[in-house]
Parts: C-alpha cells; structure tokens; sequence
C-alpha cells in the first residue's frame, strides 16, 4: 500500500512537472508571438507632437499644442482607445528648422512613440518631411498647407489633415475673384513658405487669367511695419490686396493700410482666420475675407463654437485674447480623426493598420467644429474644401449668393 | 507725394526707435558700456504696462505709471547685476548685459508664454488726410512725446545738477567721485532713466504691434539708431532713428522687403566707415 501512495504520488508530481513546464512552454510561445510596437503599452498609446511654442510663430505651436492635449484629454477620460490611455508629449522647435531638425531625432531616437503629430508650420515641416517619411512610423501633418511637403502617391505613414494644400487655395481664390469681378489686383505675402506657397502660385493664375498682379510687395515674417509696402499698393491703386501670410502680421497690415488710405478689398487666408485680427484692426478689417475650412468659424456667437470656447476656456483660463485660434480647432479635430484611426485600428495596433484605418476614413465629421475628412486619396489629404468668410463690424459670415454681389459692387465703385 | 508719406510714417516708428537708441546712449554716456539687453528693456516695460493695463489701471495712468515702475526695474538691475560689475572689463558686461537680456525674454516666455497680447492705442487711429497724406492722431502723438522726452532731457543735461554730474561721471569717473559725486547713485538713475524710456518706447509702440516676447527685437534696430546717429549724442539717436524707419520704408517700397536689413546694415558700415562716432557723435578725448 505505501508502495502503492508512493508510486501514485511520484506520478502525480511528474504530471504535475509536466503541465507546468508545457504551460510554461506556450506562455513563451505566445510572447514570442507578439512583435512589440514601438509606443504601444498595453495601458497606453505614446504620440510626440512637435510645433513652435516660442519665436513668433508660437500661436501656431501653442494653439496645436492645446487644441490637440483638450481632444486627448477628453478622450481619455471618456475611457481611452481600445482600453489604452493617449499620453501625448510636445516638443518645442521655435519655428527654426535646425532646431526641428534636433527635436525630430530626439522623438525617434529617444521618445520613440507611435506617431507623430506635426503641428508646425510650413518652412519647417517641409524641411522634416523626407525625415519624418523615412522614420516608417505614422505621422499626421496637422498644420502645413505648403504642397512642396507634399508627394503623390504619398508615403504609406504619412498623412496631412486640416492644413488645406496651398493649390486648392488658389483655384477657389480664382473662382472668387471671378465672382466679384476684380480685375485690378495687387500681391502682398509673407517671404516665409506659407505665404509664398499661397501667393506666387496665386501670380501664376492672375497671369494666366489675363490680370496680372498690378504690384507685388512682400514682407518678413515677424514684421511689424508694412507702410512702406502699403504705400506701393495705394500708388497703384488695385481693387483687392490678396494677402499671404499670418495673423498677427495680417492684423497690423489691415489696421495700417486703412490709416495710409488704401481703399481695396483685402483677402486673406485661414491662416489668418482669427478674431485678434479683427480686434486689432477694427474698422480696417471691415469686408476682409479670409477662407476657412469647416462649417463653424472660431469666433460664431451660435452654433457648435459656443461650447467648444466655453470648455476651452474652462481647460485654459489664462488664455490671451485671440485664443483658440485655428491651431487650436484644427488640432482639436485631427485629433479626434487619430482617436478613431487608432480605434478602428483595433487592439492589435500597428502602424500598418493605422494606416490601413485612416486611409478607410471617408465624409467623417470628427467633432461640430470641424469639416468632413476623407483620407482615401493618393495624396492622404483629409481636408481639400473650404469657404470664404467676411468680416463685417467685427462679426463673422460665410459667404454665399447674396453677399458676393454685395462684395462685387463694392469692388466694382473701386 | 510718397516721399512725404513715407516720411510722415516714419516719424511713428522712427520715435520708437530712436527712444530705445536715446535708453542705449544714456547707459553708454555714463558707462562708457553698450548695453546688449536694452532691446529686452522695451518688451519688459511693455510687459509692466500690460499688467497695470490688466489690473484695470485707465491707459493713461499706465503711461504715466508704466514708465516710473520700468525706472525701478532699471534701478534693480543696476542694485542687483550691473554696480557688481563696476570694476570688471568691459566683457564681462557684454556679457552680463545679454544675460540680462535673455532672462528677461524667458521670463516673460515663462510668464506670458509667447501669446500675443493687444494693447489700445492712446489717441485715435482714425484716419485724417491734407493734401493727399493720410496721418492719424497716434501718428502724431507719438513723435510729439518722443521729442519731448528728448527735450526734457537735453535740459536735464544741460541745466541741472544732477545732469551734468551725470555727464561727469561719464567723462571722467575718477575725477567725478574725486570732486564729490556720488557715483552709484549716478550710475543707478542712469539705469532707472534708462529702463523707464525703453519701458515708454515699448508701450508706445504696442498698439500696433503688440505684445509679445518678440518686440525685444526692436532693440536690434534701436542699437542701429543710436550707432548711426552717434553712441554718445541724443539728438543723434532721434535723428539716428528716424533715418533708419525711413530707409526702411524707402526700401519696402521701391527695393524689396528681403533687402530691407541689408540696406539699412549696409549704410550703418558706411556711416561707421566715414565718420566712426556716428553721424553726430563726438570723438571721445582721454587726458593720458
């Protein structure tokens, strides 16, 4: 009998040794299973952004930085992608390309995250494209418009949201024009990417229209005096100044081109689609047009924008006039298409099948404040729509029927 | 007609300029030291005057007030940084003075982020024209309170006491505390006269460009003024100033913006180059 219990016993340890060392086995196995993917934890999905938060182009950096951490924030609160929570770091690069040139090697070599968000401007997110491209993980480009960043068919990663390319603003600039009859139209842009990507394909077209630019006068980005290049517009006497550039630039340049005596129309672009320029200007932005490229504008007193300045400015007290800005909504949006690409992307995140995700996004509306996305082209362009706005007595309107023969008489009696 | 326009224009921003050149040469005047930070000088005063502005203070008062509490900024600077470094080379103040200089601007970085902030303009900016120029009354008030400011302290120097010590000190240090000045506190109203012009230079010009870290950057071109106009003259600095917005308008309109800087360096070298005190500087003697 104690023969019997010991043999019994010995067996019952060798099946025991033996399940244990077969689940040891397949645990190892299953974890061989798995690749880890760079930035991807099972509690949390890493995304480095990168933009201006000092220099002068800092709004655009500031407000992509904020407008994006308000959507994550939310996002995770609501309980994450897939059970993971978003930690989302951002890099500073002052607007300089050496120095983004710096941060884009410290977030691949040492943040290492899933993707990158790109919410800076256009001189410098030109110079990191082919970096960024070659980095194989995914990036959304948030904020450049400027198509020398772009490429058709574009890399498998890389995608570009809200930021409109810089051709789609020309061709809606000519039908506009066409509209309101102006013949008789001066250049006045910025020497930075931005403004140069918009106005001299906008010279192009003026030429080929048969109006060519009467004058073309540029200026710095930076700058705070343009009466000298107001001065050379005013001399020649143009029905509509199209202006290329940004905001804070384009508030001085409206303020002065009223107190120097330029009568013309002013349009501008959406990266000048912001109240502090109207604030500033005050009668001198009376009829300024800008484009835009959602439904709501940033400064709307109904309508979807109400709530969302409301809970902005609940998150950022502290923010100066002319915040949010469009970095802001812009980041805001993007970064709820990125929260549904990563969801739709399922558990088992890749790069590939965020990529895969994205490219399936087609008419998708990812907040009330901003337009309808469609990633599903050569270019990964989400966004290629926009609308003219008018600014009248400090208030904002979309432009249609009604108001374009409005604008038409005015430049008509110039 | 826009020779005159571009003229009348400069006038605004040529005051402006030549008010942080006039913050410059005072400190060089009784130093004999360029001060490297003086650009930083205006951004922080705007700064003083924007938090006044915000604590509800009437813009008038902030004005007045803004320019007195960048006089006690200059006068920390000096009790704190500068009277430190009295006996040290003149390197050692370069380098101090851009330390300064780059603290202030982080600072404010720090405080304010780099947001741009709107300041009012005092009087209107409504646009009045005669004979064919258009000027506003901001256009004209701003070149009347620079050449007052410059008034009052061609007669500061040249009729009180406290003023020609001041030109004593910076002729002679050692002679000067030998017949009894007090040198520190000469040194220290230099700084505090100093700090409170470029505090009134950058609330003068923040109606229209705002506020931001990024205005310290005129202190760039307030340097140009006060090299061109001459280093130790402060008729020199007005002058100084106004001819340098004027190439710049000059430039913008019949030249390119690209070439604005390069044109307005390219005549500092001349002017460097003919005569090296500057326009209307005077050669400084030393009796060895």
């Amino acid at each position: 009998m104690k023969y019997v219990r010991k043999v019994l016993n010995s067996a019952a340890m060798s099946m025991a040794t033996f399940a244990a060392a077969l689940m040891l086995v397949s645990a190892v196995a299953s974890a061989q299973g798995k690749t880890p993917v760079q930035g991807v934890t099972d509690k949390e999905i890493l995304i480095a952004g990168f933009g201006p938060m000092t220099g002068p182009a800092s709004w655009a950096g500031l407000g992509n930085r904020d407008g994006f951490t308000l959507a994550i924030e939310e996002i995770n609160k609501a309980g994450g992608i897939n059970g993971r929570q978003i930690k989302f770091v951002f890099e500073d690069d002052a607007s300089q390309v050496a120095r983004a040139q710096t941060v884009i090697r410290r977030i691949l070599t040492e943040i290492k995250p899933f993707m990158v968000f790109s919410g800076t401007n256009s001189v410098v997110f030109t110079s990191v494209a082919d970096t960024l491209r070659e980095a194989k993980i995914p990036v959304y480009n948030g904020f450049s418009g400027s198509v020398a960043a772009r490429k058709k068919p574009e890399a498998p990663y890389l995608f570009h949201g809200q930021a409109v390319p810089s051709t789609a603003y020309v061709v809606d600039l000519e039908k506009l024009l066409t509209e309101i009859g102006a013949k008789r139209v001066a250049i006045l842009h910025d020497l930075h990417e931005w403004g140069r990507s918009l106005c001299e394909p906008s010279i192009e077209m003026l030429k080929k229209k048969g109006t060519p630019a009467v004058v073309v006068q540029t200026y710095k980005f930076g700058d705070t005096d343009f009466s000298g290049q107001l001065v050379a517009i005013r001399n020649a006497n143009p029905q509509v100044v199209i202006n290329c550039g940004s905001y804070p630039e384009a508030a001085i340049i409206l303020k002065q081109a009223r107190e120097i005596g330029v009568k013309s129309l002013f349009i501008g672009d959406a990266a000048q689609a912001n109240a502090s320029v109207w604030a500033r200007a005050g009668k001198g932005a009376d009829n300024f047009i800008f484009n835009w490229f959602s439904p709501a504008f940033l400064s709307d007193e109904t309508g979807p924008m109400v709530p969302f300045r409301a809970k902005y400015k609940a998150r950022y007290p502290d923010a100066p006039a002319g915040r949010p800005n469009h970095g802001d909504a812009f980041a805001y949006g993007d970064a709820y298409i990125i929260a549904k690409a990563l969801k739709d992307a399922g558990p088992d995140l890749t790069p590939d099948s965020f990529a895969a995700a994205l490219k399936n996004i087609k008419n998708f509306q990812p907040t009330p404040i901003t337009g309808f996305g469609n990633f599903d082209n050569p270019g990964h362009e989400g966004f290629l729509k926009s609308v003219w706005i008018l600014v009248q007595d400090g208030k904002t309107q979309v432009i249609g029927a009604p108001q374009l023969k409005t604008i038409a008489g005015m430049v008509g009696a110039l | 007609m826009t020779i005159i326009q571009l003229l009348v224009n400069a006038l605004t921003l040529g005051s402006i300029y030549a008010l942080a050149a006039v913050g410059l040469v005072l400190v060089f005047k009784a130093s004999d030291l360029i001060n490297f930070g003086q650009g930083s000088l205006v951004m922080a005063g705007a700064y003083v005057g924007l938090v006044f502005l915000l604590s509800g203070m009437p813009l008038w008062a902030v004005l007045i007030v803004g320019p007195v509490a960048g006089g006690v900024m200059g006068y920390l600077l000096d009790l704190l940084i500068f009277r430190r470094l009295s006996k040290a080379s003149a390197w050692v103040f370069v380098v101090a003075s851009l330390g300064v200089g780059g603290l202030l601007h982080e600072l404010a970085n720090a405080i304010f982020q780099s947001n741009l902030h709107p300041f009012p303009p005092l009087l209107s900016t409504e646009p009045q024209q005669w004979l064919g120029i258009y000027f506003t009354a901001q256009n004209l008030w701003v070149p009347a309170a620079t050449l007052g400011v410059v008034a009052c302290l061609f007669l500061f120097f040249e009729y009180s006491k406290v003023g020609k010590a001041m030109q004593a000190v910076a002729q002679n240090r050692t002679g000067a505390q030998i017949v009894g000045i007090n040198l520190r506190g000469i040194l220290a109203l230099t700084w505090a006269m100093s700090a409170g012009i470029s505090t009134l230079a950058g609330l003068l010009v923040a109606p229209q460009v705002g506020i931001s870290p990024e205005m310290e950057l005129l202190g760039v071109k307030g340097f140009v003024a006060a090299a061109l106009g001459g280093l130790n003259s402060l008729s020199g600095a007005l002058i100084g100033g106004l001819l340098v917005a004027f190439i710049e308008g000059l430039t913008n309109t019949y030249v390119t913006t690209a070439f604005k800087d390069v044109i307005v360096f390219g005549i500092l070298l001349a002017a460097m180059w003919i005569k090296p005190t500057g326009l209307f500087g005077s050669a400084m003697t030393k009796r060895v």
